[in-house]
């Protein structure tokens, strides 16, 4: 399990966690952030010691996970920029369940690094803290001409309200990344709509009963919302001034209803994502599909080695037939804060991580299978080469078609957190068969409703 | 016990007046400072790690994180009284993890505490054999942290790995799901029981071997058998001990967290919520919202000292914590 948290940077290393207990993670959060407090304020003071625009300036760079091979990322920047160090600091060796909770934590304890790289769905719940700078401010930076780099929806995410408040790394675009053989031998058509998708899943469950097509997942709504992306839902809109909040959109009821026929016929898994229960069905066959973002490759080769060479990808079956419409699970950016000294040269680490051509065919792409954000990265070699877990497919001319066709202007809302466990308790709730999805969809509408207006939010319901 | 304590002070106050005044009172000066010196490093503990911390969750409860328009231009700690307690007691997450929990522990508080006091009543009995080794068996599942006895009752409940499920399947009674919907509050009900009868059965064992041997022989001697010995007899004498074990157990239900937090990790049936314990942390470290987690905590807390103190109500006469009215 730890193999493929470490390897996966974006969002599942928050799934991926064994069971090995929040508690004990929590404890080691604290513990991590009592050690940072230390070694926070000694860094603090020798850097207010030297002057912002002489002498070597040191940065400290926060990611959640460790990154495999660190090195050689900083080694690469350190040998353009010898005079700034970065100092990286790893929160959680297992990947925190909560991963963003020390980040918080230390913005609210005025002691937030000067540059983080988190899952993208938490960055405007950290705007809301006011300690997210806007890259736009940075004087010389000329942040808002980097546009032209980056994927159009990807720019789109990093951009809350008027405020540009950070830069893109990747993405999770869907794809189906469905068994090959299994496909062959229960004589199934590889869907090309959720309807015949949904069709497929009843058909195979009937003519193996130990056999599922997928897994809606209870303990993470994102595969739920990103489907509902890729139908055109839009939960979280700016107005002016005020949020509009649409979670139980027609789109978005549209995909529970779909996903309602596959657990009235119980014709889909209900299993904990990145389980290892849903590893060991994956790894014996149990599971012949899974429809995942663009850096799927990395964690299903790492839960399943035993089907290497079985696997294949295939476009998102579409909500609407004859179209293509993808949404995205996952993905990070790259985020400066504004209590640092040196937002010039944060800036420049960022733009660094997110778009050096070098970083991405050495490092991101090889290293931590990831897919670019930055549209010359896309062209990587890297990502042309044949997988062989996927019989020799080159997985990425596919994922990145899937990538072109995400719909811009998804925004994840000011509650990110409370969206996403509310919505997973009323899943809960909706497959152990206490009310149905669309059931579920609406409670989380008034549940988080409710909780942003308590807050102070102004808040609009369509 | 109430008679030789009614009976030292009143010796003492005879005592009183043979002695001059003057030097008494010097005395008793210096000795009182002693006395707070000694006391100092703990009362400043004391204060410093339990009335502070609590002091500050209610502090913190009395404000709340509050935003404007967009949310962008950060939060503001606005003080809103006990409003937040409002919101916690009328949310149906809180109540219904609380129910749960109320559920939950008229099962699990008397089993554990039946197991435990039979179970040590076993171990004081005339007939029991090979004492030592029964006793460390008991109270052995204790020593394994909590988080631990999760994980390894976690892979023991997992559908695909659980021996319970293949043996269930074996024996024809098909596949039994130990973490589903129906079945997972017992299954962390079953974690608790192993978890904690050893460490109440030690407190109710100890408190048995205290029991004169006199009194024993003198019940003997009357005719009563074993069982009506451990009955009649040693069970009265040793309700202090099961009264406190009982109130441990109230309060260790209410806490619940390690147990549902790792099994979330394979059922699907364990929401965020599921506890007040959880919910509480999932408001501070996922929500970011200290404020509303000190409030829930602290309302966790009332819940827990109002039950408390209707336990030991219920049962001040069995403990012997109210003296009988007649003895007077």
């Amino acid at each position: 399990m730890s193999d493929h948290d470490s390897r996966t940077f974006s969002l599942p290393a928050r799934q991926a966690a064994a069971p090995a207990g929040r508690r004990r993670r929590y404890l080691a959060a604290i513990a991590l952030t009592m050690a940072t407090a230390l070694t926070g304020a000694a860094c603090s003071s020798s850097g207010g010691s030297t002057d912002a625009a002489k002498g070597p300036v040191t940065l400290t760079f926060w990611v959640k996970t460790p990154f495999p091979d660190s090195k050689a990322l900083l080694d690469l920047w350190e040998k353009q920029h010898p005079d700034i160090k970065i100092k990286m600091e790893i929160v959680s060796a297992s990947g925190n369940t909560i991963p963003q909770a020390k980040l918080l934590l230390d913005v609210k304890a005025d002691r937030a690094p000067d540059i983080a790289a988190f899952d993208t769905q938490y960055l405007p719940q950290f705007v809301t803290t006011g300690s997210v700078l806007d890259l736009k401010t940075v004087s010389g930076g000329n942040a808002s001409a980097l546009a032209s780099n980056f994927e159009a929806w990807a720019w789109s995410t990093v951009q809350v309200g008027d405020g540009l408040y950070g830069l893109p790394i990747d993405s999770g675009p869907l794809s189906l990344y469905y068994r090959k053989d299994l496909f062959e031998k229960y004589d199934l058509p590889v869907p090309t709509t959720m309807d015949e998708y949904v069709q497929s899943s009843i058909a195979l469950h009937k003519k193996d009963p130990s056999v599922y097509m997928g897994n809606l997942p209870t303990n993470d709504a994102s595969p739920f919302n990103a489907l509902a992306w890729a139908a055109g839902s839009r939960p979280f809109k700016v107005e002016g001034k005020s949020w509009v909040v649409d979670i139980a959109n027609p789109a978005a009821l549209k995909v529970a209803d779909t996903m309602q026929k596959l657990l009235d016929e119980k014709a889909v898994l209900t299993l904990p994502q990145f389980s290892s229960q849903w590893g060991q069905d994956l790894n014996t066959g149990k599971v012949a599909s899974w429809i995942s973002a663009a850096w799927a490759p990395g964690p299903l080769e790492s839960v399943a080695p035993k089907t290497k060479g079985k696997w294949a990808v295939a476009a998102l079956p579409q909500w609407t037939p004859g179209t293509a419409a993808s949404g995205s699970w996952g993905g990070s950016s790259a985020v400066v804060f504004k209590s640092t000294e040196h937002p010039k040269e944060a800036l420049e680490f960022a733009k660094f991580i997110t778009t050096n051509q070098q970083v991405w065919s050495n490092y991101w792409i090889p290293k931590i299978t990831i897919y670019p954000t930055n549209l010359k990265a896309q062209k990587s070699e890297a990502l042309s080469k044949p997988s062989s877990f996927f019989g020799g497919q080159k997985i990425y001319d596919t994922i990145a078609e899937s990538n072109h066709s995400v719909a811009r202007d998804f925004n994840y809302g000011p509650v990110a957190n409370e969206w996403f466990t509310t919505q997973q308790n009323y899943l809960s709730q909706a497959v152990n068969g206490k009310m149905t999805l669309a059931e579920a969809l609406k409670e989380t509408q008034k549940s988080v409703v409710a909780y942003m207006r308590k807050q102070g939010l102004s808040v609009q319901e369509p | 016990m109430t008679t030789t304590l009614d009976s030292a002070p009143r010796t003492r106050g005879r005592e009183e007046p043979t002695r001059s005044r003057r030097p008494r009172l010097r005395q008793d000066r210096r000795r009182r400072v002693a006395a707070y010196g000694f006391l100092a490093p703990f009362m400043l503990l004391f204060a410093g790690l339990f009335f502070f911390p609590i002091g500050y969750a209610l502090y913190t409860s009395l404000y709340r994180q509050t935003f404007d328009g967009l949310g962008f231009g950060g939060s503001e700690l606005k003080f809103v009284g006990l409003s937040s307690y409002v919101t916690v007691f009328t949310t149906p997450d809180f109540y219904n993890g609380v129910f749960r929990l109320l559920e939950f522990g008229v099962v699990v508080v008397p089993l554990i505490l039946g197991v435990a006091i039979l179970l040590a009543l076993m171990l004081d009995s005339r007939l029991a054999f090979m004492k030592r080794l029964f006793r460390a068996a008991f109270v052995l599942p204790y020593t394994v942290p909590g988080v631990i006895a999760a994980l390894l009752w976690g892979f023991l409940y997992q559908p695909g790995l659980s021996p319970i499920t293949s043996a269930t399947e074996s024996l024809g009674l098909g596949s039994v799901d130990l973490v589903g919907s129906g079945l997972v509050l017992g299954s962390i009900g079953n974690i608790m029981v192993w978890a904690g009868v050893g460490f109440n059965m030690l407190i109710v064992y100890a408190a048995l071997q205290s029991i004169p041997a006199s009194v024993v022989e003198a019940a003997r001697v009357d005719g009563a058998g074993e069982i009506r010995i451990a009955l009649r007899i040693k069970l009265p004498i040793v309700m202090p001990a099961v009264v406190m074990t009982g109130l441990f157990t109230i309060i260790g239900t209410l806490q619940l967290f390690n147990e549902p937090v790792i099994l979330s990790k394979i059922s699907n049936a364990i929401s965020s919520n599921y506890t007040p314990n959880m919910m509480a942390y999932n408001a501070a470290y996922g929500n970011n919202d200290e404020p509303l987690s000190a409030a829930i905590s602290v309302s966790l807390a009332l819940i827990a000292f109002v039950l408390s103190f209707g336990f030991l109500r219920l049962t001040a006469r069995a403990s012997g914590l109210s003296a009988p009215k007649e003895t007077k």
